[in-house]
């Protein structure tokens, strides 16, 4: 064992301090490999988080890092180190499954484009991660694989459909995964685990290789222990695919070095009505959204209250958007094979059939009113802007019926807004509620400037949570 | 189309299923019907009054440099 591991907890070292050892030679790879196969082993079993561990591909592919390292070749900051993928990404001859019986056997031929991005940065692939049927539906216990248990109370969700990817980061087995975000899928359970989640500008991460929910507001992003970890990720995954349609053929640069700037002379708004307006706005996330706000004041940021456009207009636009097109990729399964869906999923999908042309082509003019509504109103004075994530502590299993849809409290957010703007968001947390579960807050900025956000969350991060971790784990 | 009564809505949701070619499980039709009682409601408040000239976000570009 090396001196590093005899001082350390392994799975405590962020992204940069591990790639620092393994770099120096004062750990390997394999050891933080091994660590993280160990600890999926032992933890797992009761949290499900991982529905496959791909444990001697990892020790495979750390071994070559480790060979690569010594020789001298670095591939950047992923290098050795082990990450995760919410199981909705491509694996070649790796089951991809979406978590669902139409796809259970499902092996594709080629990489997603985040797997191949991380695998030509070096990282060590553990697994894939549990995520709600095709990234939709809701936590169910019929599919596949189990639903994931949030690690901070087991009988709590871990929020929506990257259920996986936050709650195996919380759980400190591994430092990064990636998830994606239709209407707030890696800020929710980045929230309601107490880690960082980082939905990036529409088009700057490549979705090729992601199984579709929604074309226009699918998201490719980081859910990572700190913000830290989630810009390190961005620069490995970000980037021009020409094989993406959507894809902006925008680099992230570089969104690390600012992260120690600080936020002094910072314009940055606030949409406290938004939140405070949402009857099912918990008063301890309001509160802790609020005590956020003072600190970034403290630190010599000027926040200031602005009215926005009305979440609902946000979310209607979002729902129709989304019903419509993940109606259009599923028709053919629900006509045929319905009985093979997840209750919730079924019930979340049918629904799109119902929607007319009229109804997508004017939510889209909407959309294109709320995106300039936003860039123009809010986002030109200032840098970014706060909003809420989960609007509530996370809610129980037993709060979701059998059927959709369960109560607003348990499954609402804001995260909606930025999937339908398509500007970047980061999740980051704000603290733990009186029955000790993470809270959290959401920073929306410019479009393609992740390191403004980033930045203010490191800001905060240093304040507020620098350790968050639940309890046994 | 409206979805003040439940009546309406449901015959609503039939004539959508008659026409899409749906055939929902009978145990799974309450859930499906109050999510798309649900989606027309949300559906309703897209239609706001536009000037023709507003172009909605999908506008489809072309890209120099792609054939």
């Amino acid at each position: 064992m090396t001196a590093a591991s005899d001082v350390v907890e392994l799975h405590e070292l962020s992204v940069a301090e591990a790639g620092a050892l393994v770099r120096t030679g004062r750990l390997t790879s394999l050891e933080l490999t091994e660590n993280a196969v160990d600890r999926i082993a032992r933890l797992d079993p009761l949290l499900h988080s991982f529905v496959l561990v791909t444990a001697d591909l990892a020790r495979s592919r750390a071994e070559q890092a480790d060979r690569e390292l010594a020789a001298g070749h670095d591939r950047g900051p992923m290098h050795g180190i082990p990450y995760a993928l919410k199981d909705i990404f491509a694996t070649a001859g790796i089951p991809t499954t979406s978590n669902s019986r139409l796809m259970v056997d499902h092996r594709p031929e080629q990489d997603s484009a985040v797997e191949e991005r991380l695998r030509d940065g070096g990282g060590v692939l553990l697994g894939k991660l549990a995520t709600h049927e095709f990234a939709l539906g809701g936590p169910s216990f019929e599919l596949p694989f189990p639903p994931a248990r949030n690690p901070w109370d087991l009988d709590r969700f871990p929020g929506a459909s990257s259920s996986g990817s936050g709650a195996a980061v919380a759980a400190g087995l591994v430092r990064v995964a990636i998830g994606s975000d239709t209407s707030g899928s890696i800020r929710g359970p980045a929230c309601h685990c107490g880690v960082v989640g980082l939905k990036p500008t529409f088009g700057l991460v490549s979705r090729r290789g992601a199984f579709p929910l929604s074309y226009s507001l699918d998201h490719v992003g980081p859910v990572a222990r700190t913000v830290h970890d989630a810009a390190l990720a961005l620069q490995v995954i970000g980037g021009p695919d020409d094989r993406d349609p959507a894809g902006a053929g925008v680099d992230p640069g570089d969104v690390t070095s600012p992260l120690d700037a600080g936020v002094a002379y910072l314009r940055i708004a606030y949409g406290r009505d938004m939140i405070a307006g949402d009857p099912a706005t918990s008063p301890e996330v309001l509160a802790a959204i609020d005590g956020a706000v003072e600190i970034l004041r403290g630190l010599g940021a000027r926040v200031e209250e602005v009215t926005l456009p009305p979440f609902e207009l946000f979310n209607a636009v979002g729902r129709v958007i989304m019903a419509a097109e993940g109606y259009t990729i599923h028709e053919r399964w629900l006509r045929d094979r319905p009985a093979d869906y997840g209750r919730y999923t079924y019930q979340r999908l049918v629904p799109g059939a119902g929607l007319t042309a009229a109804d997508l082509v004017q939510a889209q003019r909407v959309r294109r009113q709320l995106a300039d509504t936003m860039s123009r109103d809010v986002l030109t004075d200032h840098c970014a802007l706060i909003l809420g994530s989960s609007l509530a502590p996370a809610a129980r299993f037993a709060d979701f019926p059998r059927d959709w849809p369960p109560p607003r409290a348990a499954t609402a957010t804001q995260t909606i807004v930025a999937n339908v703007t398509g500007h970047p968001a980061l999740g980051v947390p704000v603290g733990l509620s009186r029955e000790g579960l993470p809270l959290g807050l959401q920073l929306i900025g410019r479009a393609f400037d992740e390191a403004t956000v980033l930045r203010i969350g490191a800001a905060l991060e240093r304040c507020l949570t620098p350790t968050l971790r639940p309890p046994g784990y | 189309m409206t979805t003040d009564e439940p009546a309406a809505t449901e015959r609503e949701f039939d004539a959508m299923l008659a026409r899409s070619g749906l055939r929902v499980p009978d145990d799974r039709r309450a859930g499906t019907l109050a999510g798309y009682g649900d989606l027309r409601r949300l559906a309703e408040l897209v239609h706001r009054v536009e000037s023709p000239e507003d172009e909605p976000a999908a506008v489809y570009r072309m890209t120099v440099g792609r054939p």
